[in-house]
């Protein structure tokens, strides 16, 4: 212990220009940020005249634009609506399933497991044009449930394979002892497993959120009507909508990271472990 | 009991929703797109079996395929090459008690949460020649005289889209090698210490050989999301100019969805997946090979 005090104090010299590195690396991540907001309270005059200045007119009215005739508040509710819904319905079938892959005994359970996580390495990509073509034929183009069902669908191979290797966890008791009180699997289920699972499901929830609010290929391709699109595909059509008045964009792209941000403010450890359970579990 | 956990109905309707959304979604569209992959389709013509002539046509005469693939890997290992010592250079600085770690880590993973959307536009804003941050900077230290188009520029779009890939997702790979690096046990380091040890030789004989299988799961993930790489792209240069910054998933995306060739674009989709499994299985084998265990 003495030993690796001494040491500590021994690198203290090059401790410090770390720390001074690292100090300026922070600054290259949280100065474009400012950056971002201040100039996105400037006439489009202020931002290509002095774009350093932290002193603007306040135009508030960037804002008020983007929200309303720049349809990035339809967007918004769009893009709640859209992640709910894709993380709600993932929960419960995804835990569904791990509870049937992990706590039930059949003979092709590590085969339907493996299938499920094949998912885990085929890219989105390789899914859209038969998507797009039955969807477009079936005519759920421009409605929610064309993008949820592909979240839900990407959102299942970790979802499962995360549950699942907590579901495994638990003492096998717990069936028994609800089946010796006469409950049926499903009450098993619901009154047990689930509500047991509950640090997982936050974990799943939170990972698949992010992804869900920030996806933009798929809404790219089957969201067409402006007041269903969710609020990446609203952003791109902002490029050239208003290209040319820019502290509006600016302002867009503040309305889009702002409840990131904040939410990221009060729950960082438990979203930095959600976001990267997946691949070192993996 | 037994004859309860057995019970094939019951696994059935537990099974039966995901199944269901996992098969009508993820894997009857892959075996579609590999179908699709052999004829000629789009909308002037009639759908037409042509075999592998289409995987022909990519890898021998259309030139924008190739440079898209070209483009991608080269992403790919700069990738690679670039945000893995990186990242290990800070999860070492972190975990080293430096003051504020807390503060850093939380930092430097933040973009991480962030639409790629609105980071690529932001970057966009930055590298903006008129009011641009970085152009600005540059102007007033008086090293250029003209602004410098960042992303109109086919020398300097591929290079100033790889700064934004390296600055959104460097922290997300140091909180993997910072978890990493955590899990040594500090004995392995103070043994070390007492046998004279000095820093950087610490690292090279015993940091970096325990956090080995990590790097092998990182090079993976970031192997297979490079390939994917979309988001950024589209809205940073849009593949251009000139096809410059063109990348597989972006070609694909406008083979499909814009020419409406669903046959050439499922050609490429197939490409693209090949490459997923390809550069997983391939990496998977050379860092499982000589896992060390000292645990």
């Amino acid at each position: 212990m003495s030993e690796s005090v001494r040491q500590r104090k021994k690198i203290s010299a090059s401790g410090a220009i770390v720390f001074i590195v690292l100090c300026i690396l922070s600054l290259a991540y949280l100065y474009p940020l400012l950056w971002l907001f201040f100039n996105s309270l400037k006439t489009d005059n202020e931002l290509f005249n002095n774009p350093w200045s932290i002193i603007s007119s306040m135009q508030f009215i960037n804002y008020v634009t983007a929200w309303t005739s720049g349809k990035i508040g339809i967007s918004f509710f769009n893009s709640v609506v859209v992640s709910l819904s894709s993380v709600g319905i993932t929960i419960v079938i995804s835990a569904m399933a791990a509870f049937a892959l992990k706590r039930f005994k059949w003979k092709y359970s590590g085969l339907a497991m493996g299938i499920f996580l094949v998912g885990i390495m085929i890219p989105i990509h390789s899914t859209l044009i038969p998507l797009f073509l039955v969807f477009n034929r079936i005519g759920i183009l421009d409605q929610y449930i064309s993008l949820i069902l592909p979240y839900v669908a990407f959102a299942l191979p970790t979802s499962i394979f995360i549950l699942g290797g907590f579901m495994a966890s638990f003492p096998k008791e717990i069936e028994e002892a609800a089946v010796m009180d006469g409950c049926k699997m499903r009450t098993v289920f619901w009154r047990m497993i689930f509500p047991l699972s509950k640090s997982s499901l936050a974990t799943i929830s939170i990972f698949n959120f992010v992804a869900a609010w920030n996806e933009l290929m798929f809404a790219l391709i089957f969201i067409s009507n402006p007041n269903k699109m969710t609020l990446p595909v609203s952003l791109t059509r902002f490029q050239g909508q208003y290209s040319t008045s820019w502290a509006i964009q600016l302002a867009a792209v503040v309305i889009m990271v702002i409840p990131s941000l904040i939410v990221y403010f009060f729950l960082n450890d438990k979203i930095i472990k959600s976001l990267t359970i997946g691949a070192v579990k993996g | 009991m037994d004859s309860m956990l057995r019970n094939k109905k019951t696994i059935f309707l537990f099974i039966f929703p995901a199944s269901l959304i996992y098969i009508g979604i993820v894997a009857l569209p892959v075996f579609s797109t590999m179908y699709n992959s052999l004829f000629k389709w789009n909308l002037v013509d009639i759908k037409r079996y042509v075999g592998f002539r289409n995987f022909l046509q990519l890898f021998t005469i259309d030139s924008i395929f190739m440079g898209s693939l070209k483009n991608t890997m080269l992403l790919l290992v700069l990738s690679v090459v670039v945000q893995v010592p990186l990242a290990i250079l800070l999860a070492i600085a972190l975990s080293s008690n430096v003051k504020g770690a807390r503060y850093f880590k939380t930092v430097y993973f933040m973009p991480n949460i962030l639409a790629s959307v609105a980071v690529g536009l932001m970057w966009s804003f930055i590298y903006n020649p008129d009011f641009g941050l970085i152009n600005k900077l540059l102007t007033i230290f008086g090293i250029i005289d003209k602004p410098i188009l960042f992303l109109a520029d086919e020398k300097t779009v591929l290079p100033s889209i790889f700064v934004v890939i390296s600055w959104q997702f460097v922290g997300y790979h140091m909180i993997l090698y910072l978890a990493a690096i955590e899990n040594i046990p500090e004995s392995l380091n103070e043994i070390s210490t007492i046998d004279g040890a000095t820093f950087w030789k610490r690292i090279i004989y015993i940091t970096i050989p325990l956090i080995k299988p990590i790097i092998g799961i990182d090079a993976v993930l970031i192997s297979t999301g490079s390939l994917r790489y979309f988001d950024l792209i589209y809205v940073m240069s849009n593949g251009g100019p000139n096809h410059s910054s063109e990348v597989v998933a972006l070609y694909m995306y406008y083979k499909s969805f814009r020419d409406m060739q669903y046959g050439y674009g499922s050609a490429v989709a197939v490409v693209l997946l090949a490459l997923c499994l390809l550069v997983t299985v391939v990496l998977n084998k050379a860092f499982q090979s000589e896992d060390i265990q000292l645990y």
